[in-house]
C-alpha cells in the first residue's frame, strides 16, 4: 500500500519521498529550500488570518476534531489504527488504547484548562485586558513555529501542534522518519473542517540535520519546538539564530516510588498490574516511562516477591500486548544487560533476574546492592530497587539532575505528602499516581515549563498611554 | 513440540518405586533433571537414579529425607537449590504406608484418630512442607508446577478407607487455597487423582475379585499401570497446561466421572 | 573426558583438524566445560541446557562478552593457572578477565593461524611492533600475541617502537628508512589508532614510504572510540598508501580476550577469515536462532581453543556469515533509542561533558 502524507499548500508540488515500512510505503513531502520558502510566506500571509480569530474559535474547530477522531468508525482513525502498528511495531490493541484515552485530552474542557492554568485570562490571547495593577496588556504567540517532531509514541506531536494553535501560530511540522503518520492525518481533519486553520500549517520532511531546509526552517521562525536526542537539540541549538527561541525536549528519565502500604495482601497485585502497565507501555520508549522502581521494604510481601509479581504482569501484559519487534542493537543491548545482572545474580543472592523465556520481551532485575540510578536498556527492562523509606531516593536522583521527569507514586493519603516533597526537592517534574505514567494530564508543565505561557511573547501598554493621552484628546473638555 | 520441560528441575517425594519411580522416569525422559526422593529405599533409589542419569542423559540426584520432618525438607530443598539454582516443579506423591486391602480396613468406628493422624501427617504435613519450602525458590524465577497426588476414592468412595481419604481430601482443598494464593507469582498448583493402580507395593494386597469389580465399571476396561499416571503429570507439568491451576485431573479409565 | 585428554585432542585438532570432527569435539569440549566451568554451568542450567540435550555446537549456549566483567568464567580456579588476559575495559570502565590454565592451546592456536595467514614463505622476517612489550602489559592478549609473532617469526634486529606508555616514532622512522634502504622486507605490527597516529605525523613532517616488496602491515583493534575513527575499509586504503603497499598486504586481525584464537582479513573486502577450529555462527538476538544465509546478526563464535573457559562467546558485533568466516558490519552500539528516553550511551556521553 502506498500512501501521500503530508501537508503543503497546493500551490507547490513538490517532490516525495519514501519512506518503507514493511507492506506499507508513505509518500512524505521532500521541499526544497526554494520551495520551503514560499511556504514560509504563504504561513505568514496565513498567520495574519489566524492572528485576527478568537481563541475559542480554534478551541472549538480542534474540538469537532477530536470528536470525529474519538469516532471508532471514522475513516481517518481506521486507518490510523490500521497503519500505526505497521509504520511503529508497537501492538495494534496497544494503539487502539492509547490513542482513544490520549484523544480525550484534547476535547473542549481540557483546551480550556491548558489555556487557564496559563493564564490568569485567556482573552489576553486575543485583544489587550486591563491589568490590575494598571494599564493593558496581550500576549502573541510567534508568528511561525517549527515544529522538530518526535516519533517514539505516535499521535505525540498534536501537543505541540495544538499548543501553537492555541496561541495562533503559523506551523512547520518537520515529521519524524519513525511515525510520519499521525501528524499528517490529523491536519488533513482540521481541513475538513476549517480550511482556513488548515492552510496555516505545513506538514513536511527532511533528514535530520539537512543544512539548507534546516536553516531556511530555522531562521524564518520566531520559536522551535523540538523534541529528541541530546546530539539532535544540540545540532538545532547551533543552527538557531540566537532570537529564535528554542524549546527543547531532549532525552529524558522516570522512575516510580511505591510506598509498602501499597503492597497489602489484598492490592500487592494490583500495584504490580499498574506498574507493568507503565514500565510496558510504549515499550518505554517514551520519556515518561520508569526505568525503575523504588519500592518500600517491610510491606506485606518482601520487594524480591514484588518483582516476582511484577515479572508476571509484565509477562500478562506482553500475553495481551505484545511488544515491538526490536533491532539487532536493541535485542543486543538487552542480552548485554541481562547477561550482566545473571552473572551477578550467580555469585549473590542481592540480585534476582527475572526473564521472558525464550524472547527479549520483558525484564525485570531486582538490585538490592544498587547504588546508581540503573539506565535500562529500554523496551520493557525494568529495574526493582529496595529501599528502607522514601528518603533513600534522592542519592540516586542527584545522579541524574537535569534529566529526571515523571515519577509514578504508589502511596497512602499519610505518606503522599512527605513523598512529594522529597520528589519534588529533587527535580521531578511530574508526580502521577502508579499505572498513569503514561498519560499525562492537560497543562502539564513539560519538562517543568508552561506549556503555553512559554511560547508567548508580552507586550505591556503602560498606565501612563492611558492616562497621558486623555491630555492630547481633540474632545477634552 | 514444545512441553518446556527440557532442563527444568523436579523433585518427585517418594519415588523410589511405584507410581513415583514411574514419574521420575517419564520427567527423566523429557529432559527433566530429576530429584528421587526416598524414605528409606536408599538401594533402589539410587540405582533408579544411576538408569535414569543414564538412560537420558540428564542430572538425578537421590536424596533421602521424611517429607513429614521439616527439618528433613529444609534440607532436601537446601541441596536441590545448592546443585541446581532452581526449582521448577515439585510432585508430591509419598505418603506414609496405606496398604489398599478392602477386605482388611476398619470400619468408620474402628478407626482411631491416630489413623487419621499419621495419613493427615503423611499426605497433607509432607505436602505443606515441601511447598512451604519450594515456593520461595519458584518466586524467584517466577515459575512453578506443583503437582500433588490425591485418589479418585475423594469424588466415589467405593472402598471408604476413612484415614486415608480424608488426609486425601486436605490435600485437595490445601491445594486449591495454594493455587489460589500463588497463581500471581506464576506458580500452578494441580492434583491427580489415580483410581487403583496395580502393581505397586501398596496396592499388592488388593483382592482379584476387587479388581474385577473395578474393571467391570470401568470404561476403558483394565486397571491403571504406573505408566498411565505420568502422562497427566508430564501434561500438568508442561507449557500446555499453563494456564491450568487449582485443578483435580481423575486419571482412572473413566470409573469416576464428575 | 580429563583435562589433559581434551587438551591433547584440541591440540591435534589444530595441527592437522578435519573439519568433520569439529562438531563431535565442540561437544566434547562444553562437555568438560559444563563438568568443570561452575559459573557456566549455572548459566546453561539457568537455559535449561545440558550437555546429554545437543546434537549440534550451535546448541551450546553461548556467553556475552560482557559477562566477562562479572565474573570468573573459568574451568580452573584463579590460584592453579598460568596467567589470564585483561580486556582494556574502554566502554564500561570494568574490566573482563579470561584466564588461562597454561598456554599451550592459546600459543599453538596463535601461531597456527599467523603461519598460514602471515608467514607463507616460512622464512623470518624484520618486524617493528607498536605496542608495549609484555613485561609493560603482562594480561594484554595482544602484547603477548605479538610477542611471540615477533619472538618466533621475527629477525633478531626485530624491534619494538613503544616503551615506558609512548611511541618513539622518529625511532619508527629510521627502522622504515633502514629496510627502504636495504630493501629488506619488514612486518609492521600493531594496533589500529597507532597506526593513525603514525600516519599523521608522517603528514605532519612529510614523509612518503616504499616499502620493500614482501612488507606487509597487520592492524588490529579498530578505531572506534578512540580521537579519530575511521572505517576498516578507509584504513585501509589510508595505510596502503602511506606504505605504497597493495592493499592485500594490509592485514586487519580480528581478536578478543575473550576467546583464544585470532581471524585474519586479508582480502580486502571486509572478510575475517577463521582457522578451522573456529566456527561463526550469526543469530538473531531476539531467540539466539542462526538467521538466514546472508542475512546479518550478531557474531558468535565457538573457539575449539578457548576451551579453559567457553568456547561459544557472543559479541556485540554485527556481521554476516561468509565462508569460513565473516563480514564483520561494526560495532552494535547500545542501541540508540527510537525516542525521547534517554539511552544509555546518551546519558553517559551527557555526563562525562559535565565532569
Amino acid at each position: 500500500m502506498e500512501l501521500k502524507i503530508g501537508s503543503i499548500p497546493s500551490f507547490i508540488s513538490p517532490a516525495y519521498e519514501k519512506r518503507t515500512f514493511d507492506s506499507l510505503t508513505l509518500l512524505v513531502p521532500k521541499l526544497t529550500s526554494e520551495e520551503l520558502k514560499q511556504v514560509i510566506s504563504h504561513l505568514r500571509q496565513q498567520h495574519r488570518k489566524l492572528q485576527a480569530r478568537k481563541t475559542d474559535e480554534i478551541i472549538n474547530i480542534i474540538d469537532q476534531a477530536i470528536k470525529l477522531w474519538l469516532d471508532p468508525n471514522y475513516h481517518y482513525r481506521k486507518l490510523a489504527e490500521e497503519l500505526l502498528p505497521i509504520v511503529t511495531g508497537y501492538d495494534s490493541e496497544m494503539i487502539r488504547v492509547f490513542l482513544h484515552s490520549y484523544l480525550r485530552s484534547f476535547r473542549k474542557e481540557k483546551l480550556q484548562r491548558m489555556l487557564e492554568v496559563d493564564f490568569t485570562n485567556p482573552q489576553v490571547l486575543d485583544e489587550f485586558r486591563p491589568r490590575t495593577s494598571g494599564g493593558l496588556t496581550r500576549a502573541y504567540g510567534p508568528d511561525l513555529i517549527t515544529h522538530v517532531f518526535s516519533g517514539n509514541v505516535p499521535a505525540l506531536p498534536l501537543w505541540s501542534l495544538v499548543s501553537g494553535l492555541l496561541v495562533k501560530s503559523s506551523t512547520i511540522g518537520k515529521l519524524s522518519s519513525s511515525e510520519p503518520l499521525f501528524p499528517s492525518l490529523f491536519v488533513e481533519t482540521l481541513r475538513e473542517i476549517d480550511q482556513e486553520l488548515a492552510e496555516c500549517i505545513a506538514i513536511i520532511w527532511w533528514k535530520g540535520g539537512e543544512e539548507e531546509l534546516e536553516k531556511v526552517a530555522f531562521t524564518s521562525s520566531e520559536s522551535i519546538i523540538a523534541y529528541g536526542s541530546e546530539g539532535t537539540i544540540n545540532s538545532i541549538r547551533k543552527k538557531a539564530p540566537s532570537h529564535v527561541r528554542l524549546h527543547a525536549h531532549g532525552h529524558k528519565l522516570s522512575a516510580g516510588f511505591i510506598a509498602k502500604d501499597c503492597l497489602q495482601r489484598v492490592l500487592v497485585t494490583e500495584t504490580a498490574r499498574k506498574a507493568a502497565k507503565d514500565a510496558s507501555q510504549f515499550d518505554q520508549q517514551a520519556c515518561l516511562s520508569p526505568h525503575v522502581f523504588f519500592v518500600e521494604e517491610e510491606g506485606s510481601v518482601s520487594v524480591r516477591e514484588f518483582a516476582s509479581l511484577l515479572a508476571q504482569e509484565m509477562n500478562n501484559y506482553q500475553v495481551k500486548m505484545p511488544r515491538a519487534r526490536l533491532t539487532e542493537q536493541e535485542n543486543q543491548a538487552i542480552i548485554q544487560a541481562r547477561s550482566k545482572y545473571q552473572f551477578q545474580a550467580f555469585q549473590t543472592k542481592e540480585i534476582t533476574i527475572f526473564e521472558s523465556e525464550k524472547s527479549t520481551s520483558w525484564t525485570v532485575v531486582y538490585d538490592q546492592k544498587a547504588t546508581r540510578f540503573p539506565i535500562s536498556p529500554l523496551n520493557r527492562f525494568v529495574y526493582v530497587i529496595p529501599v528502607q523509606s522514601i528518603d533513600d531516593v534522592p542519592p540516586f536522583l542527584h545522579q541524574v539532575r537535569g534529566f529526571i521527569q515523571t515519577f509514578g507514586v504508589a502511596c497512602t493519603p499519610h505518606t503522599f505528602r512527605s513523598i512529594l516533597e522529597v520528589l519534588g526537592g529533587c527535580g521531578v517534574n511530574r508526580i502521577t499516581f502508579l499505572g498513569r505514567m503514561g498519560e499525562p494530564e492537560p497543562g502539564w508543565h513539560h519538562d517543568g515549563r508552561p506549556h503555553l505561557a512559554d511560547l508567548v511573547r508580552w507586550v505591556d501598554v503602560e498606565a501612563s498611554v492611558e492616562m497621558d493621552m486623555d491630555a492630547y484628546d481633540p474632545h477634552r473638555v | 513440540m514444545n512441553l518446556s520441560l527440557a532442563g527444568r528441575v523436579c523433585i518427585i517425594t517418594g519415588s523410589s518405586r511405584g507410581i513415583g519411580a514411574a514419574l521420575a522416569e517419564s520427567f527423566a525422559s523429557e529432559g527433566c533433571h530429576v530429584v528421587i526422593n526416598y524414605l528409606k529405599n536408599a538401594e533402589k533409589a539410587e540405582i533408579l537414579a544411576q538408569s535414569l542419569q543414564k538412560e537420558y542423559g540428564v542430572d538425578c540426584l537421590a536424596i533421602q529425607a521424611d517429607v513429614t520432618k521439616e527439618e528433613d525438607v529444609k534440607r532436601l530443598i537446601d541441596v536441590v537449590a545448592e546443585e541446581f539454582d532452581r526449582i521448577d516443579i515439585v510432585v508430591n506423591n509419598a505418603l506414609h504406608g496405606y496398604l489398599f486391602d478392602p477386605s482388611e480396613r476398619k470400619w468408620a468406628w474402628e478407626a482411631q484418630w491416630e489413623d487419621y493422624q499419621r495419613q493427615i501427617d503423611g499426605s497433607l504435613k509432607g505436602t505443606y512442607l515441601m511447598c512451604k519450602y519450594a515456593i520461595p525458590h519458584m518466586k524467584n524465577i517466577a515459575f512453578g508446577r506443583i503437582i500433588n497426588m490425591t485418589t479418585n476414592l475423594l469424588y466415589r468412595p467405593t472402598v471408604p478407607y476413612h484415614d486415608y481419604n480424608t488426609a486425601k481430601a486436605a490435600v485437595l482443598t490445601y491445594s486449591q487455597n495454594l493455587a489460589a494464593d500463588i497463581g500471581r507469582f506464576g506458580i500452578t498448583v494441580n492434583c491427580i487423582a489415580p483410581g487403583l493402580v496395580y502393581p505397586t507395593e501398596a496396592s499388592r494386597l488388593t483382592k482379584e475379585e476387587v479388581k474385577s469389580a473395578i474393571i467391570s465399571e470401568t470404561p476403558l476396561g483394565r486397571i491403571a499401570r504406573p505408566e498411565d499416571i505420568t502422562g497427566t503429570a508430564l501434561y500438568l507439568a508442561s507449557n500446555w497446561a499453563r494456564f491450568v491451576t487449582g485443578q483435580s485431573i481423575i486419571v482412572d479409565g473413566g470409573y469416576t466421572m464428575k | 573426558m580429563n583435562y589433559e585428554q581434551i587438551k591433547q585432542n584440541i591440540l591435534a585438532f589444530i595441527e592437522n583438524g578435519e573439519s568433520d570432527s569439529f562438531e563431535s569435539l565442540a561437544l566434547q569440549v562444553f562437555t568438560y566445560q559444563y563438568e568443570n566451568n561452575p559459573i557456566y554451568r549455572k548459566f546453561c542450567r539457568a537455559r535449561k541446557v545440558h550437555p546429554s540435550m545437543l546434537q549440534s555446537y550451535e546448541q551450546i549456549p553461548p556467553v556475552p562478552v560482557g559477562a566477562f566483567k562479572e565474573a570468573d568464567i573459568s574451568c580452573t580456579p584463579i590460584e592453579e593457572t598460568e596467567t589470564y588476559f585483561q580486556t582494556s575495559g574502554t566502554t564500561s570502565g570494568r574490566q573482563g578477565r579470561n584466564i588461562h590454565r597454561d598456554l599451550d592451546v592459546w600459543t599453538a592456536s596463535m601461531k597456527a593461524h599467523f603461519e598460514e595467514s602471515m608467514m607463507k614463505e616460512k622464512k623470518r622476517v624484520k618486524m617493528a611492533i607498536l605496542f608495549p612489550h609484555p613485561k609493560e602489559m603482562p594480561h594484554s592478549s595482544l602484547a603477548h600475541y605479538l610477542f611471540i609473532a615477533l619472538r618466533d617469526y621475527g629477525t633478531k634486529d626485530s624491534e619494538y617502537i613503544a616503551t615506558n606508555g609512548d611511541y618513539d616514532f622518529e625511532k619508527f622512522v629510521a627502522f622504515i628508512a633502514e629496510a627502504e634502504q636495504s630493501n629488506t622486507p619488514i612486518y609492521l605490527l600493531g594496533a589500529t589508532f597507532s597506526f593513525i597516529h603514525f600516519v599523521e605525523y608522517m603528514e605532519n613532517n612529510n614523509l612518503r614510504f616504499q616499502l620493500p616488496k614482501g612488507s606487509r602491515v597487520l592492524d588490529t583493534g579498530g578505531s572506534k572510540g578512540r580521537a579519530i575513527e575511521m572505517s576498516s575499509d578507509h584504513f585501509k586504503q589510508m595505510v596502503a598508501e602511506s606504505f605504497a603497499l597493495p592493499k592485500s598486504d594490509c592485514v586487519n586481525m580480528y581478536g578478543m580476550t575473550e576467546l583464544s584464537s585470532q581471524f585474519y582479513d586479508q582480502s580486502g573486502e571486509g572478510i575475517q577469515k577463521a582457522p578451522n577450529w573456529v566456527k561463526t555462527v550469526v543469530i538473531n538476538p531476539e531467540n539466539g536462532l542462526r538467521v538466514q544465509k546472508g542475512e546479518k546478526g550478531i557474531l558468535v563464535h565457538y573457539d575449539l581453543a578457548n576451551f579453559h573457559s567457553v568456547l561459544g562467546v557472543m559479541t556485540e558485533d554485527l556481521g554476516i556469515a561468509e565462508n569460513a568466516g565473516f563480514k564483520l558490519l561494526g560495532r552494535s552500539q547500545g542501541a540508540e533509542a527510537k525516542g525521547c528516553s534517554l539511552a544509555v550511551e546518551q546519558f553517559r556521553n551527557g555526563v562525562s561533558r559535565w565532569n
